[in-house]
């Protein structure tokens, strides 16, 4: 993103019961970091933040065409 | 946006529909408005700037970044910005004049029905070049000047930017382009402010666009040069003082505030001393309509890699990823907590702010400030600049000046 700091892509879920989903990503210099932002974005609102270093995520976009 | 121009020199109840209102329109009808509009989206088409500024959001450097939307991906933004019925597409940076395709990019935006403008540092700025992006469909080129030479020159990291920026003006004033001031206060040229306003004035500017500091990229480090709230008061004191004298004058400029709608409760208190009540009621009758921070609502942004944030200052959380999915289907996603929360913040809203009396006007003004100062972007404005009077604060007494 638009600063010096890595990205890292956050999942969260409201119970258990849930799969996680994507809520974007945030920037932060280490993993500690990038976890203690994305709890202060989203920590109200779920119960469970999951993190990943943005660059470690492979894609492969279009796999099946529309 | 707030225009301070307006709601004290300009604003009647003939226009902008506000009589109609009154007599007949719902809160449910403005309502119903208010979710249908589209953002302003801001596209940083690149992090490539000429100047380094000690408060820059988006964190430029001499560089472009290595995964910069290409041509063609930006036009498949700008495609679907318009399909999704976005008004305006502001050119940003880094420094947007460093694209060698913001000819090209302008005038596929214009074509496709999105009203293009740009934020500049102006040093680039040259008579030929301000036809050519006039002539693609530019709108509108505000310029970054902050405060007189030595102010700026010390923000911008560049003796001579000053000179070099007022040149692009009077070069896109040349052209024919409509060119405005932006200006972020900081302790560093607060005081500058009418002297800068002056000075432009005489080039031929009309329309001035004053900024708050927003904690966001450089400007998050440069934090403790924000003005206090008792100076941030007396400056925008002088912007609604300075705006009335030079409309007095016949002079009708355009003087603007962004990035604290704390003002909005401000302007209304300043009504209502100086202009009298009926004139306070309408101005916030406006600002009603005006609808607050716009954050994850009628702003958003798209960093030069494609990531979709809240508004251009908040680069530090993205939404997405326009090569990913499109920017509309991103926006549209209330699946995610804070973009949902954000739309219905007066829920959540805390402190300070949570019972404030002008929350309707100012929805809590700045979230990135609440989160960079408290960590949590529902705590109070940390710049929030009314009193506890005018808040309405419990125990306090019937709004009372505190500047007169």
């Amino acid at each position: 993103m638009a600063n010096e700091n890595p990205d890292w892509e956050v999942f969260v879920r409201e119970s258990p019961e849930e799969a996680m989903r994507h809520v974007g990503s945030v920037s932060a210099r280490t993993g500690e970091e990038a976890r203690e932002r994305a709890t202060a974005l989203f920590g109200r609102f779920v119960a469970d933040v999951w993190l990943c270093p943005a660059d470690a995520v492979e894609r492969e976009r279009g796999v099946t065409a529309p | 946006m707030i225009s301070v121009s307006k709601l004290l020199c300009g604003l009647d109840a003939e226009s902008d529909g506000l009589r109609y209102d009154a007599a007949e329109g719902s809160d449910a009808d403005q309502i119903t408005e208010e979710k249908q509009r589209r953002p302003v989206v801001v596209w940083n088409t690149t992090r490539r700037c000429n100047l380094s500024c000690s408060h820059c959001y988006a964190s430029a450097r001499a560089e472009p970044a290595p995964a910069e939307l290409s041509t063609e991906e930006g036009k498949a933004l700008l495609d679907d910005l318009a399909d999704y019925g976005v008004p305006v597409v502001l050119f940003s940076g880094g420094e947007p004049m460093a694209r060698s395709d913001l000819t090209e990019l302008v005038r596929y935006a214009s074509d496709a029905g999105l009203r293009p403008v740009l934020s500049t540092n102006g040093t680039l700025l040259t008579e030929e070049r301000a036809r050519e992006l006039r002539e693609a469909g530019l709108a509108y080129a505000g310029v970054s000047v902050d405060g007189m030479p030595a102010a700026n020159d010390r923000i911008r990291g560049e003796e001579g930017a000053f000179d070099a920026a007022v040149e692009g003006i009077e070069a896109a004033l040349s052209a024919g382009l409509k060119t405005g001031l932006r200006y972020t206060i900081t302790d560093y040229n607060a005081d500058d402010l009418e002297a800068v306003v002056d000075l432009l004035h005489d080039v031929g500017v009309d329309r001035f666009c004053f900024y708050h500091l927003a904690y966001g990229g450089r400007g998050a480090d440069v934090a403790d040069a924000d003005l206090t709230p008792e100076r941030r008061r007396e400056a925008v004191r002088t912007l609604c003082e300075l705006t009335r004298d030079y409309h007095a004058q016949g002079e009708e400029i355009e003087t603007l505030l962004v990035g604290n709608y704390a003002d909005a409760g401000y302007l209304t208190e300043y009504a209502r001393r100086e202009l009298g009540g009926e004139r306070a009621e309408l101005i916030h009758r406006y600002l009603r309509r005006n609808g607050g921070d716009p954050a994850g609502e009628r702003v958003a942004d798209v960093d030069y890699e494609g990531n979709v944030h809240l508004t251009q200052f908040w680069q530090g959380y993205s939404l997405g990823n326009v090569r990913d999915r499109p920017f509309s289907a991103i926006w549209e996603d209330e699946s995610n907590p804070l973009l949902s929360a954000l739309r219905e913040r007066e829920s959540h809203l805390e402190g300070n702010c949570a019972d404030c009396r002008y929350q309707e006007i100012c929805r809590g003004a700045s979230r990135l400030r609440a989160l960079s100062v408290h960590g949590d972007p529902f705590a109070e404005e940390p710049q929030c600049y009314l009193t506890a009077e005018e808040r309405g604060a419990e125990g306090g007494a019937s709004p009372a000046p505190a500047d007169d």
